[in-house]
């Protein structure tokens, strides 16, 4: 009851006209750049963190529009893989094995709307998992002291470096990196400046835009190079029927809801989001269908694997938000950005969250539930014209890319500094990527290296410096062992996925 | 030399770093028993680890870029660095013509489409961001036009 009372301040908070505005924006936006291949929620959710202090959003708000830029990619990632067989989004990649085939059969227009329809199911189920588990987990987290959580953020890393990437010492490398720039600046105990090589630029530390801009923006940009094709010109042709009908969605509903548990829980755990929820889905359900080899179409356009793969990506982002506000353990590149964007809001992310912003928590969530509504209402009807971005030439993209960008750094401080280091970060960042170094564990590491510090250092306190306090509670014992557990498990588990699901997820 | 050994190696000699400016950072009056140290040297040990595992194991070997797209990512990185020194210098409309027409010839756009696509995003993103959104941005050599 008392979930269903925060869930109406929610919608309060929700269905303002600016926070529906926003969430009509995100989602448009989010639809167009899960369209175009290459560009991702990441890199749309990384440029927006400085617009959205230029415009004095407040944090509920600013959460609502990458929240519906981040489900909104889902639904656009479908898009370009159906027809041009490109996934434009990582989570895609499974969309693309029965889509494709279905677009070539002339059921292109059977295969977006139905898959429209199933991401919409996985989303709904998926965020009611939020409505009903994150209060019960938050209230458990509660508990947490320094102690825990110092345990639950290395397990997180674990995950991430386990379970996300497919070279676990890269991953490590990368979270690594991220924990040595967040010990830029000023040590807010001592006051002894650190790594700020006499650079006032630096005494605040290494701002968060100029690094998630660098790292998402520029060197997304140097790729692109090396990718990108000049304006696609993609057939429209949809096939005679622009509309799945009702038997066909019967015979896949099933195979949806099974997706949408399985992306629903795949989701839960940091670092394994739609990318690996989707290929967990698929297999499942091929092995299903394997059994009636009258019925069984998997490879050559099978509806049911489109409408699992669909239910499972969309289902585990919404389910990515679990970890993220009740823990402040970010399962993805993007909810790490916007967990970063609430700490700048002087928000601590964690349990806490729950009570101390109620609004913010609550808002979001009803948001999910609306920009979920909104992103099926558009999806249908509007899908060519979002098919159309991928016709949008690279030297039209890439200047505007450059612009936001450069505006949001420079809009923090007014320092061309900022751009330097922007553009310096952004070369690095893509030579890291070519040595395929994951960038989510890096900025995971940034995001969350002060308050591991923090916590630590406050534990040790406890403790006078004897260091078996962190190990000295049940659910801290527990957590390391899942840690350790986590770096061993993905070597089976990565047996029984299949080989296309091995693609490191932003 | 292989791709994971140059950045094994890399990875050494940041932590070489971290370790060698870190190390003396002690506060000056301590009140914990963890100072401004610990955290930077833990840290270094990661990625020294990490850079020890790839030195040691090689291998991943990338697939060569092509000396077309060498030269873009040269000559892009290049004008984003001009970029960003001029932006303040030279003011926020000249500088970004420059760098969008430039951006865009780098990406295949054909002369007169880096020229329009120039104009169109320099005065046009200035116009929403200085006057529509509020965000004050250097006006330049330009100062009395704008």
């Amino acid at each position: 009851m008392e979930t269903l009372a925060f869930l109406l301040t929610g919608f309060a908070v929700a269905a303002t006209p600016t926070n529906l505005l926003l969430a009509a924006i995100g989602a448009v936006v989010g639809t167009m750049v899960g369209v175009l291949p290459g560009l991702g929620p990441v890199n749309a959710v990384a440029m927006l963190v400085p617009v959205v202090f230029a415009l004095g959003l407040p944090p509920e708000s600013s959460m609502i529009l990458m929240a519906a830029i981040y489900i909104g990619s889902e639904y656009g990632g479908r898009i370009s893989a159906i027809l041009i067989n490109v996934p434009g989004e990582a989570s895609a990649v499974m969309t693309a094995l029965e889509g494709y085939p279905l677009s070539r059969q002339g059921l292109a227009g059977v295969a977006l709307s139905l898959s429209a329809v199933t991401s919409f199911i996985g989303s709904m189920l998926a965020t009611i998992g939020i409505v009903l588990f994150a209060p019960i987990l938050s209230k458990w987290a509660l508990a947490f002291g320094p102690v825990e959580y110092v345990a639950l953020m290395v397990f997180a890393f674990a995950c991430l470096t386990g379970l996300l990437a497919d070279q676990p010492v890269k991953a490590m490398l990368a979270a690594g990196i991220g924990l040595a720039l967040s010990t830029i600046g000023i040590d807010a105990n001592s006051g002894v400046m650190r790594y700020t090589f006499d650079m006032p630029n630096l005494i605040d530390g290494l701002a968060f835009s100029t690094l998630v801009i660098g790292l998402f923006a520029i060197s997304e940009l140097l790729i692109l190079l090396q990718t990108h094709h000049d304006g696609d010109s993609v057939s429209m042709d949809k096939g005679e029927r622009k509309l799945f009908n009702m038997s066909e969605l019967k015979s896949t509903f099933p195979a949806a809801l099974r997706g949408s548990v399985i992306g629903f829980f795949i989701g839960l755990l940091p670092g394994a989001g739609g990318t690996v929820g989707s290929a967990l889905a698929y297999s499942t359900e091929r092995k299903m269908a394997a059994r009636s080899p009258a019925t069984n179409r998997f490879g050559n356009g099978d509806l049911r694997g489109l409408a699992t793969v669909e239910a499972a990506n969309n289902s585990a982002s919404n389910s990515n938000f679990i970890p993220m506000l009740t823990l402040g353990i970010p399962s993805s590149g993007t909810t790490a950005i916007m967990l970063g964007v609430l700490t700048l809001y002087n928000l601590t992310p964690g349990p806490m969250l729950f009570t101390s912003q109620p609004e913010l928590v609550w808002g979001l969530i009803a948001s999910l539930f609306i920009g979920n509504i909104m992103l099926l209402a558009m999806n249908i009807p509007m899908v060519g014209l979002f098919a159309r971005m991928l016709s949008v030439p690279a030297w039209v993209l890439v200047p505007f890319i450059v612009v936001v960008s450069a505006v949001g750094v420079y809009s923090g401080k007014s320092a061309s500094f900022d751009l330097v280091l922007m553009t310096a970060i952004g070369v690095i960042a893509y030579w890291l990527r070519r040595m395929s170094v994951p960038m989510a564990p890096l900025i995971l590491g940034f995001v969350l290296g002060g308050i591991l510090e923090t916590n630590l250092r406050r534990a040790l306190s406890l403790s006078a410096g004897e260091p078996q306090i962190l190990w000295s509670s049940t659910i801290a014992i527990i957590l390391w062992v899942g840690a350790v557990a986590i770096l061993v498990l993905p070597r089976v588990m990565r047996r029984l996925l299949p080989a296309e699901a091995r693609i490191a997820e932003d | 030399m292989s791709n994971n050994r140059t950045l094994g190696a890399m990875a050494l000699l940041m932590a070489a770093i971290l370790a060698i400016f870190g190390w003396g950072l002690v506060a000056p009056f301590a009140y914990e028993p963890v100072g401004p140290r610990a955290f930077p040297m833990i840290t270094a040990l990661v990625i020294a680890i990490c850079g020890t595992i790839l030195l040691v194991q090689g291998g991943g070997d990338a697939e060569p870029i092509s000396r077309e797209t060498l030269t873009g990512i040269i000559l892009l990185s290049i004008t984003l660095l001009v970029y960003a020194f001029l932006f303040q210098r030279l003011g926020y409309v000249p500088s970004t013509f420059a760098m969008s027409a430039v951006v865009a010839l780098i990406f295949g756009a054909k002369p007169h489409q880096a020229l329009i696509s120039g104009v169109v995003l320099s005065v046009g993103s200035y116009l929403l961001f200085d006057h529509g959104l509020d965000v004050v941005l250097p006006t330049g050599i330009m100062g009395d036009l704008l």
